[in-house]
């Protein structure tokens, strides 16, 4: 008896009690700074098993909408790189929402989220979709309330918090498990840590057109981060239109600015741009090519580029060669 | 052409006898360096043809039309006190909890009340000016920003791939748009400085001002010119040597580097 009661509990003190591989790896991939991920959580809310392992609990329970219907992964797909395959996202009610849902790769390094940045942290971003009428259309409380109610809810927040749920503990779960989330073995990745296999020359001249000059790409999107997580005008769209970052601020210049995404994965994330509204990695390049949309607050860094069929295909080469397929399917990252 | 005079004996920030030698990037201050001193408070502010700049708002321009800055992002280092006699005392930067900032580095942001004041510690007294690096030293200019934490990390937004002969960061981004009016030749919608490690230095600024540091610190203004930057962008100096790509916004950049500390970039408010 004392053994198995042994063993149940290092079973709980390594899985979590459910008999699966732990969600946890605060290791993170070779070359990301810092090495550990937990060192990214804000104090209130540092890194643990069982908080990650509520919050994906939580990530994936349609119990925080209204409807029942509608949970974050709902919109968030795993094989999308946690995503929506469509340009926006349908929330309860099939109410249509109006920006694409950003894939979730990597956040634990960003310091603005949503397409406008208008949240500064995991945390204050967790509560917001829960809320927004067209996304999953529950008041925050009465979310707490649902879960509340769940025996199981109560002792997973017991355990990871040390209290019942509360709106903050709600929130800093799924943060948490957002945290969890990390894609660091591309082809890419495998080629900055000097793996001569990892590209073939169509990748490797899609890299170089990349970083250079030229194109300018890194300069939104800088070698290994692949996003200098700013908020910039990318002439995605002609004009009028969503304002972007210029609702948060209201200042001018923010007019059509919206957030760098990460490129992690970026081909299994279509469609693409805050509107969603362009198709494929292709359709992309050739809108940069082109110099954007000529919306009349595009950033002076977009320009015409005057890419030749091949280099363009260069480019998407090097945009596939994002993709981390461990990442997308990781059995640690599903319910 | 500028004028090139006896300002130029400092437009590359050193002297003979008086080179830096070459340091490591240090993510932390070193124990010695570690001045004791009272806090000093430097909030950077735009100008334009005098008069304070809204920042992402349109702004009037020299000859008609508006201009609306949407990026002005540098860093600072090295900074000094200078006394009357041109002694320089290297003061460290650190942040608001006093801590040393990694790399003595500050990154300054437009628009991001969090990056708009860099702090130094100093020995109280009476200074005639300040002097700092508009950029980095060739120790942080080099290396690889994926392996670096904030202000130098990849993210920073001022990366560039290494290309030959330039280093790894921009000094200084700006970023804006122009509309109506006539020319707008005067006024640069992008402008990227850098520099290369060992040939191309960062600018060193000497602003002349009476600074008292009192026993509990001291604040200051320090106003950035526009106007004196583009001005600096679009002087007439020769780039062929500029080893880099001729972008404009590259370009622009080697001008402004090689002239800036001979401009009247930055002032201190009485």
């Amino acid at each position: 008896m004392r053994a198995a009661a042994a063993a149940a509990l290092a079973l709980v003190a390594c899985g979590g009690g459910d008999g699966r591989a732990p969600l946890l790896d605060t290791r993170a991939p070779a070359g990301f700074v810092p090495a550990d991920v937990a060192q990214l959580a804000p104090p209130d809310n540092a890194l643990t098993e069982a908080r990650a392992r509520l919050g994906r609990r939580l990530f994936f329970d349609g119990r925080l909408s209204r409807t029942g219907e509608v949970a974050c992964a709902s919109c968030h797909r795993q094989e999308h790189a946690f995503a929506d395959p469509n340009a926006v996202s349908t929330g309860v009610a099939g109410r249509v929402g109006t920006r694409n849902a950003p894939a979730l790769v990597n956040l634990a390094w960003s310091r603005r989220f949503f397409w406008d940045g208008r949240a500064s942290s995991l945390e204050q971003q967790a509560g917001q979709p829960i809320e927004n009428p067209l996304e999953m259309d529950l008041p925050i409380a009465d979310a707490v309330a649902r879960v509340a109610g769940d025996g199981d809810y109560a002792r997973a927040f017991a355990e990871a918090y040390g209290d019942a749920p509360t709106a903050d503990t709600l929130r800093k779960a799924l943060a948490s498990f957002v945290r969890t989330l990390v894609s660091g073995d591309t082809a890419y990745d495998r080629h900055l840590r000097g793996d001569a296999t990892a590209f073939g020359d169509a990748e490797r001249r899609g890299e170089a057109l990349f970083f250079s000059p030229r194109t300018g790409c890194f300069h939104c999107h800088p070698p290994q981060a692949l996003t200098n997580d700013g908020l910039f005008n990318d002439g995605s769209y002609a004009d009028g239109g969503d304002p972007g970052r210029q609702a948060v601020t209201g200042l001018a210049g923010d007019l059509g600015r919206f957030k760098v995404p990460g490129l992690r994965n970026v081909a299994v994330s279509a469609p693409y741009m805050h509107d969603g509204s362009v198709a494929t990695l292709e359709d992309v390049v050739d809108q940069y090519d082109r110099g954007g949309r000529g919306h009349p607050s595009t950033d002076p860094e977009i320009a015409p580029l005057g890419l030749n069929a091949g280099e363009k295909a260069d480019l998407v080469a090097f945009l596939r060669a994002l993709t981390d397929d461990a990442f997308l399917h990781d059995p640690r990252f599903r319910p | 052409m500028q004028p090139v005079g006896r300002r130029c004996a400092r437009a590359e920030g050193a002297r003979p006898g008086q080179r830096r030698r070459a340091r490591r990037c240090l993510s932390r201050s070193a124990p010695r360096q570690q001045r004791a001193g009272a806090p000093v408070d430097v909030t950077i502010g735009l100008t334009y043809a005098g008069k304070a700049v809204d920042f992402r708002q349109p702004n009037p321009r020299a000859g008609g039309g508006t201009f609306t800055p949407t990026d002005l992002t540098l860093f600072v280092s090295e900074v000094a006190l200078l006394a009357d006699d041109g002694r320089a005392t290297p003061v460290d930067l650190v942040d608001a909890a006093g801590a040393p900032e990694p790399y003595r580095v500050h990154l300054y942001r437009a628009g991001d009340a969090a990056t708009e004041t860099f702090r130094f510690v100093a020995p109280a007294g009476r200074y005639a000016g300040l002097r700092f690096l508009l950029g980095l030293t060739d120790a942080c200019n080099g290396g690889e920003p994926g392996q670096r934490k904030p202000p130098l990390a990849s993210y920073s937004d001022m990366t560039w791939p290494h290309l030959p002969g330039l280093g790894s960061y921009l000094f200084l981004r700006y970023g804006g748009q122009v509309a109506g009016g006539g020319s707008t030749a005067a006024v640069p919608t992008q402008i990227h400085m850098g520099g290369g490690v060992g040939t191309m230095p960062a600018p060193t600024i000497q602003v002349r001002a009476s600074i008292v540091v009192a026993p509990d610190g001291a604040r200051m203004r320090m106003d950035a010119a526009l106007d004196e930057i583009f001005a600096g962008a679009t002087a007439d100096v020769d780039v062929s040597r500029y080893p880099g790509p001729p972008s404009p916004e590259l370009v622009a950049g080697e001008r402004l580097r090689q002239t800036a500390a001979m401009r009247h970039v930055f002032s201190i408010a009485p």
